[in-house]
């Protein structure tokens, strides 16, 4: 089952690969990152000094290596585009799945003898892997901003001294895994309605209401003790923003609280709260796909 | 005994208020090229989805190639195209075919070239698929169908769409599959199609089982001929005494009669030893649905 699971993840790539979204979405990924990185590198060139969290202050040079070398910037460009990122993914999911209906190609495929279970299980790793994928080339094309700025910038270094390499892999796996729930969310909206249309519209819907949903029910104390088991705001737990965990020195970077909106759980909680949507999701996935029966191309 | 190669028992679809396939029950015996006849909404790709495991049966029960329902193991063994084929539009008839080739576990570019040519597509098969004119996409259905040599086919309506020229082409190779031993079955709402391809026939109407049995005794109904007649009384009379017509009837100003096709030439022999003489013959084109009202005494359904 697995080994097949694996065959088909390597065929969907190869039909995947040769279609326009991924690559555009990989395109919009690397050029929001770019845009942070370039944008913070504009405004620590225009004055001499940058003003830290703990009040004092630091050379442009100073700022430069703490915050803008590599990889704290990909970190930080991480934390600011994982909100982005999120909705990237969530797009990809809904249209891998959601086409095979508008085109009618699932009744081609699973006429060819493909299993149910494992056709679906390919799409869920194959968008986990992109995700990785993405990842990797955000943090390259981070490496080489920062190469390229550190050019520019007398005494600059690329490469940040205070870098704990053990710390930013174990970011960026959290990172990757707090983008799993909106993966299966997209993948669920998709058999749901059988309509790549929408299943993004829903997704896109899912993820602006729940911001909008939350930024309401935050001023009800009431809502505190349910804060935590609402999607965005596991996720966020799960990747400690309330605590600065996604910057590398959290606590002294002015980075701490930032652009939080209500509670959040503690990491634990939730990790375990994004592992219940998973499963749940997915679960609800399989099992639609498996029982429906499955029409015709809906011309989509 | 005869080895069956598809048994349904009872086969029955349920849509709501609507049932789509209404207790049926067929075989189709090992290298027989089976038609399923029956107009449009009789059910046909209902029944054809049930075989596939697309579509989940209400109630009833089928084996295909000695297994019971629709295991991976029967589908790997069978090709199939379910109504207008459906591909990546993005893709190449190529590489749609070599994703398929993939899904089922293979990788052998040769057995692309050689279904490509087989169904004439070896010049576009590198073209994409949304550039493909109807019938082209029906081509390359059959190809599909025909990835890993499968000893079963089931094909549902595999000419629509096409131009006269490629009917022809597709039909002479359904029946160069039939005569390489395989097993088809063949659904189609059109009689002509059916009679020139099929040996063995079902006849189904709104999801039922009309009839079942060899297409050359089920079908010879159609070989009618209209004609007039310089006294189509007298000829009436005549021809209803004679031992080398079936049946003979007056309608609109002219005699239906019900004669072997190749023995037609007959007729106008037959009356002109009593002088009556033939002025107009015409094979008549029996419509699958006077068809279905001769034997039926109904037309077809809607629930397909």
């Amino acid at each position: 089952m697995i080994t097949e699971t694996l065959s088909l993840t390597r065929w969907e790539w190869f039909k995947l690969r040769r279609r326009r979204l991924p690559w555009i979405l990989l395109f919009v990924s690397v050029l929001l990152l770019q845009i942070t990185f370039w944008s913070a590198y504009a405004l620590f060139r225009v004055g001499d000094e940058v003003t830290l969290g703990d009040g004092g202050t630091a050379s442009v040079s100073g700022a430069f290596l703490e915050l803008l070398a590599f990889p704290n910037n990909a970190v930080i460009g991480l934390a600011i585009s994982h909100g982005f990122s999120i909705i990237l993914i969530m797009i990809l999911a809904a249209s891998l799945t959601g086409t095979e209906y508008g085109w009618g190609t699932v009744r081609t495929v699973l006429t060819r003898g493909a299993g149910r279970w494992q056709l679906l299980a390919s799409k869920l790793l194959l968008v986990a892997l992109l995700g990785v994928g993405a990842l990797i080339v955000g943090t390259i094309s981070m490496a080489l901003s920062s190469f390229i700025a550190s050019t520019t910038l007398e005494g600059g270094s690329w490469v940040a001294e205070s870098a704990d390499w053990a710390d930013v892999a174990r970011i960026f796996g959290k990172a990757i895994f707090g983008l799993l729930p909106y993966v299966a969310l997209g993948v669920f909206f998709a058999v749901l309605t059988t309509s790549s249309g929408a299943a993004i519209g829903l997704s896109l819907g899912y993820a602006v209401a729940e911001g909008i949903v939350i930024g309401i029910l935050a001023n009800f104390d009431w809502f505190e003790r349910f804060s935590g088991y609402v999607l965005g705001q596991a996720v966020g737990g799960w990747l400690g923003t309330t605590g600065g965990e996604l910057f590398v020195g959290g606590g002294d970077d002015g980075f701490d609280d930032a652009a939080v909106i209500g509670m959040q759980p503690e990491a634990l909680q939730g990790f375990l709260v994004s592992l219940a949507y998973i499963v749940v999701l997915s679960g609800l996935a399989f099992w639609l796909f498996q029982r429906r029966d499955i029409a015709g191309a809906k011309g989509e | 005994m005869t080895d069956i190669v598809i048994q349904t028992n009872a086969l029955t679809k349920r849509y709501g208020r609507v049932l789509a396939v209404d207790r049926l029950s067929l075989q189709v015996p090992r290298g027989h090229v089976f038609g399923l006849l029956g107009p449009n909404g009789a059910g046909k790709t209902t029944v054809m989805g049930m075989l596939l495991g697309l579509v989940r049966p209400t109630c009833g029960s089928f084996s295909l190639l000695g297994t019971d329902g629709t295991g991976r193991d029967a589908l790997r063994r069978m090709g199939a195209i379910v109504e207008t084929p459906a591909f990546y539009p993005y893709l190449s008839g190529r590489r749609n075919l070599a994703y398929f080739q993939g899904v089922m576990g293979r990788n052998d570019p040769r057995e692309l070239d050689a279904l490509l040519e087989r169904v004439g597509l070896a010049d576009r098969g590198g073209d994409a698929f949304k550039t493909y004119s109807l019938g082209m996409k029906q081509r390359l259905g059959l190809a599909y169908a025909l990835l890993g040599d499968p000893e079963l086919l089931l094909l549902d309506e595999p000419t629509n769409g096409m131009d006269p020229a490629g009917m022809a082409e597709v039909r002479d190779l359904i029946r160069d599959l039939g005569r390489e031993g395989r097993t088809i079955l063949l659904s189609s709402h059109l009689l002509n199609e059916v009679e020139q391809v099929c040996d063995s026939v079902a006849i189904i109407a709104k999801g039922r089982l009309v009839v079942q049995g060899d297409v050359a005794e089920l079908l010879r109904p159609q070989e009618q001929v209209r004609l007039r007649t310089t006294d189509d009384g007298k000829a009436l009379t005549i021809l209803t005494g004679s031992d080398e017509v079936e049946a003979a009837r007056a309608e609109d100003d002219a005699l239906v009669v019900t004669i072997a096709h190749e023995r037609s030439s007959e007729l106008t022999a037959l009356l002109s030893k009593a002088e009556v003489y033939v002025t107009e013959i015409a094979p008549l084109q029996v419509s699958l649905e006077e068809y279905f009202l001769d034997i039926t005494g109904e037309d077809g359904g809607k629930a397909e």
